[in-house]
Parts: structure tokens; C-alpha cells; sequence
């Protein structure tokens, strides 16, 4: 035994303990001893700063500018597309303020569960958690394929091979499962150098569509497709919405975040401000260089004589290759080689904020516990990555049978975060009624007209689901009824006390009992 | 921690207008599930107007909460 290597436990871990404590509003000496060990075994580090926080919130958010908002093209037009982003740019502008608030008065990386959990009830709290977690993976599947069909392009611009797709996506699952697996430190200097990166991928794409750029192509006659008028708007708010997408991703680094109440508020309304101009220069140079419907499909043989229409992964590749393969094959390959920042970077977040909100869940016993746990020196929590990476895989393998994943995988992430950002402002209500001391430390702007504008443009988003011809809302269900159904026969009677966001809970009072 | 610093008059100016514009986009998005339902009114010579007031208060819109959300969140440091 005494020839066995000793483990080095962090010696902060007491501090950091005590800052939870703080957090969740309770007085250490409520701390029972056994709670206090487990915090202790659960604890992750605190090194994030404001600028940690632009990288991480543009980093996670920005593959939506390499693919995904391209399919909302397809026969709605250029202008129905803008309008739809900049309906989507209000909602989460004013959904990251009202976040911040929210995350700010509780900084836990259970995020919408330690919200739902405090402002109602342990149900609740598992409904928005596990919204989240469902859009997080389901994010997180949409960037490993999107990334493996980039890297497919690289290799055959003309025709990527599809099964090289998947085996490169496999591998990108893999490669980011050992760098998470690291800690939260080192994947903050790699996010930060990804995200400057992907920016620079997008401000090259923006200088080389600049020669063939065209308004007739931008502001076409009608300026919407006249079978369907404003109705193109509507149909095109769904894939807006991946633009922005994941941003709240930055709400679950709050506990890792030092000073939450600064870095976290300053943080979010500069990464978003960040995304709305990228999203509009990224909108105008692609629509104006290539036809908009070309980005949005591509026509391939059939076999019959015909011709079937194939969604387009990597909107940008393709029209970089439409408009330079000819003239600069390099400019192509360069281009095709930087986007992968751009999904990498993404990826990266994407991963951070899966493993994350299933490590919180699991810690306060909503799913399984061992997601819960943490690597004893690395404090990171090294099997919940290990069970996100494994469902990634999963369903990148998957898209060798059902080829519109990407697309189906893009919509059910983004309905499951309408749904929790609806319940959120509902918390965000209750909790400013019933304990206004949470909030002392950070208030958003228009107090009361902000988060009301959240939910009405969430509702107006959910709703335009129902216009749309694509069944992700029975896919969807279904993946509730099987998380709730878990919560309500298992794990709703064997809630861990101790974890942050049920010791935040015992504080505000009857409600606040962990059911028998 | 941080108190919140109090409000002057113009910031507060500010924030009324920031608000009262983003009801009418609010109302705006209302009438645009309504005439959603009215494709053949598509190539109406009012709907490039149209597309322009909607455009213009989205703009209006994001630029406002912009300078608020900045403004505010100066303020804190």
C-alpha cells in the first residue's frame, strides 16, 4: 500500500466549497458535515473571466454561421431569412440579459434545474434541465455531423463522401471526449483561440463573396416568394433560431465563473452583440453572392433520369467552391480547413454545456448519479462526458441510414430551448416576488418589459413549428415522456440534498421540501 | 457585490422608448401570423413597404436594447 502513488487532491477545494455555499445563499454552519463532503467531492474549479465568457458564449454559438441557418433558404428567400434572423436576434438579446439575471443570483452549473428547482418545485426543475440537455445534445449531434460532412468536403469538393462523413464526425467525438477529459482551464485557452479563428474564417468568406456580390440577388422582385408571402417568414423563424442557439450554454459556467456578477452579464451582452453582426454580414455576403436556393439544396441525378433535392451541410464551403474552385482551388481548401474552427469551436462549447447540465442532473440525483462524479484530480466530470460522447456517436452513425439528421437534430435542439426559455421567465417572475434578495446583485434593464418579450417571441417561435412540414414535434414528446417518466418512477424520490442547487432550494421555504 | 447605481433621466428616457418599440414588434410579429395566412396578398405593391416597417422596426429594436443592455452593464463595473 505504502508503495502505491498518492492522488493530490486540490487544496482550494475548501474555498471553493465555501463559495458555492455563498452562492446558493446558505450559511455554512447550515451545512451538515456529510453535505459539506460532498460538495467537496463535487466541486469544479473557478477560472473563468469575462472574456472566457465572449469566447465561450460566440465559440458555442458560432457554427450556426457555417450551416444550418442555410435551410431555412429553401423557397422562402433572402429577405423572409433576414427577417426571421432579426427576430431572432431581439429574442435572444433579450433572453441573455434576462439570463443573466437569473444566472447570476443562482451560479450553478444545473442552470434551468437549480432555477425551476427554487422558484417551484424538484419537477419543474427537472422539466427545464432537462430541456436543456436535450438541446445541448442534440446540438452537439447537429455540429458532429455538420463537422464530419466539412471535413468530407475537404477531401472530394465535388461529391463528399458520406461514409467518410460519419467516420470523420467519429472521430471528432473522440478527439474532443480526451480534450474535455483535460479541464476547464485548458479548454478555455483552446476555446478562445478556436473562436478567433472561426471569426476570421467568416470575415475571409465575407472578402472573397465580396466580387460576385449582387442586391438583385439580396433584395429580389417579389422580396417574398409570392406563393406564400409572409408565411416564408414564418417558415424560416425555425432555422433562424440556430443561428443564436446555445448561447445559455454560458449560464452552466456561472459556478465556474469567477465574480459571476460581473463576468457573466458583461460577458453575454458582448458575445451576443458579437453574433448579431456576424449573423448579418454572414446573411448578406452568402445571399448575395450565390443564389439563396443554392445554398439552401443541391441538385444530384436521381439515377432515373430525374433529379432529387439534397440539403446542403456546409452552405459557406459551397458557395466558396461555386465561386473560387475554378480561379483559387487553395483560396477553397483554406477556407473549407478554417471553418472547421468554426465548428470546432462550437463543438467544443457544445460538449462543455451537454456534460455539464447531465453532470448537474446527476449530482442532485435527477438521472443517474454516477454522472455526477468527478475526476478526483482533474475535477471534471469525466463520465458524464464519457455518456454524451457515447449518444453522440450513437446518432452520427445513425445518418448513414437517415440522411435529413442534421436538419431534424438542428429543430428538435432548438424547440427543446424555447420550451425552457419560456419556463425560465416564468421562474424569473416568481422568484422576483417571492425572494427579491436574490437579485441584488445584478437587475436586468426594462425590469418588466424585457422578460415578457422573451416569452412572447418564444411562443411566436414554437408556434411557427406548426407551419412547418418537418415531425419533430412527436420526436420531441416522446423524448420528454421518456425523461419525465424516469424522474416520476425513480429518481424524484432519491434527490441528493446536498448538491448546489437543492441546498439553494431549502432556502426558499415549504416549497422547497424534497419529496419522501 | 454590487449595488445597481441609480438611473439618470435620459437613461431612463431611453429605456421607455426601447420599450414602447419593442411592443410594436411584438404586434408586429401578431399581424405577421395573420397575413401569414394570406399568401395571395404576396405580390401586393404594399408588401415590399410592409417588409420595409417590419425591417425598420427590428432594426430600431435591436439597436435600442443594444444601447441599453450596454449602457446598463457599464454601469455595474
Amino acid at each position: 500500500m505504502d508503495d502505491e502513488p498518492r492522488l493530490t487532491i486540490p487544496s482550494n477545494l475548501d474555498a471553493v466549497v465555501n463559495e458555492v455555499v455563498a452562492e446558493a445563499h446558505v450559511r455554512p454552519h447550515e451545512l451538515r458535515p456529510e453535505e459539506r463532503a460532498y460538495l467537496k467531492e463535487h466541486a469544479l474549479k473557478k477560472p473563468l473571466r469575462v472574456l472566457d465568457i465572449w469566447a465561450l458564449g460566440v465559440g458555442v454559438v458560432i457554427t450556426g454561421e457555417y450551416f444550418g441557418w442555410n435551410l431555412g433558404l429553401k423557397d422562402n428567400g433572402p429577405v423572409a431569412m433576414l427577417i426571421a434572423s432579426l427576430i431572432v436576434c431581439l429574442l435572444y438579446l433579450t433572453w441573455v440579459l434576462a439570463l443573466a439575471e437569473l444566472s447570476v443570483a443562482m451560479p450553478f452549473a444545473g442552470g434551468p434545474l437549480a432555477y425551476g428547482r427554487r422558484a417551484v418545485n424538484p419537477w419543474l426543475g427537472f422539466v427545464m434541465g432537462w430541456s436543456m440537455f436535450l438541446e445541448c445534445q442534440f446540438a452537439t449531434i447537429a455540429t458532429a455531423l455538420a463537422t464530419g460532412s466539412y471535413i468530407a468536403f475537404l477531401f472530394n469538393p465535388e461529391d463528399p463522401n458520406p461514409t467518410f462523413s460519419v467516420v470523420a464526425a467519429l472521430a471528432t467525438v473522440l478527439l474532443f471526449f480526451l480534450l474535455h477529459a483535460l479541464g476547464v482551464k485548458e479548454q478555455s485557452t483552446v476555446m478562445v483561440i478556436m473562436t478567433y479563428g472561426a471569426i476570421l474564417g467568416l470575415v475571409l468568406f465575407w472578402i472573397a463573396a465580396l466580387p460576385y456580390f449582387s442586391w438583385e440577388r439580396v433584395w429580389p422582385q417579389p422580396v417574398l416568394p409570392a406563393r406564400k408571402g409572409w408565411q416564408a417568414v414564418l417558415e424560416a423563424v425555425p432555422y433562424a433560431l440556430w443561428w443564436l442557439v446555445m448561447i445559455e450554454t454560458v449560464a452552466l459556467a456561472a459556478e465556474e465563473a469567477h465574480e459571476p456578477q460581473r463576468s457573466i452579464p458583461r460577458g453575454l451582452v458582448w458575445a451576443q452583440l458579437t453574433l448579431i453582426v456576424l449573423v448579418v454580414l454572414t446573411w448578406l455576403f452568402a445571399c448575395g453572392a450565390v443564389d439563396s436556393q443554392e445554398l439552401a439544396v443541391t441538385l444530384r441525378p436521381d439515377g432515373h433520369g430525374g433529379t432529387t433535392e439534397e440539403l446542403v451541410d456546409y452552405p459557406l464551403a459551397k458557395a466558396m467552391q461555386m465561386l473560387w474552385a475554378k480561379r483559387s482551388p487553395a483560396l477553397v481548401y483554406g477556407f473549407g480547413l478554417i471553418a472547421l474552427f468554426g465548428m470546432i469551436a462550437s463543438y467544443h462549447g457544445m460538449v462543455y454545456g451537454t456534460s455539464r447540465q447531465a453532470f448537474a442532473l446527476g449530482r442532485a440525483g435527477y438521472l443517474p448519479a454516477f454522472l455526477g462524479r468527478v475526476h478526483v484530480v482533474r475535477r471534471t466530470p469525466i463520465l458524464s462526458l464519457l455518456v454524451c460522447s457515447l449518444l453522440t456517436a450513437a446518432f452520427v452513425v445513425a445518418n448513414l441510414w437517415f440522411k435529413d439528421a442534421i436538419a431534424v437534430a438542428v429543430l428538435v435542439s432548438t424547440l427543446s430551448a424555447l420550451v425552457w426559455y419560456i419556463l425560465a421567465m416564468g421562474c424569473l417572475f416568481i422568484l422576483r416576488r417571492r425572494e427579491p434578495h436574490l437579485f441584488h446583485a445584478y437587475r436586468v434593464p426594462l425590469h418588466r418589459v424585457l422578460p415578457i418579450a422573451v416569452v412572447l417571441l418564444s411562443v411566436f417561435s414554437i408556434y411557427v413549428y406548426s407551419v412547418i412540414n418537418v415531425q419533430v414535434i412527436p420526436l420531441t414528446v416522446v423524448l420528454y415522456l421518456l425523461g419525465i417518466g424516469y424522474f416520476g418512477f425513480w429518481a424524484h424520490r432519491r434527490l441528493q440534498t446536498a448538491a448546489p442547487e437543492e441546498l439553494a432550494a431549502r432556502q426558499s421555504g415549504p416549497l422547497s421540501e424534497t419529496p419522501s | 457585490m454590487s449595488e445597481q447605481p441609480s438611473r439618470s433621466v435620459g437613461f431612463l428616457v431611453l429605456e421607455r422608448l426601447t420599450g414602447t418599440v419593442l411592443v410594436l414588434v411584438l404586434l408586429s410579429l401578431g399581424w405577421m401570423i395573420g397575413v401569414g395566412y394570406l399568401p395571395e396578398q404576396a405580390s401586393h405593391p404594399s408588401t415590399e413597404v410592409e417588409v420595409l416597417i417590419v425591417l425598420g422596426l427590428l432594426v430600431a429594436a435591436l439597436v435600442l436594447v443594444s444601447v441599453v443592455a450596454l449602457l446598463h452593464t457599464r454601469s455595474d463595473s
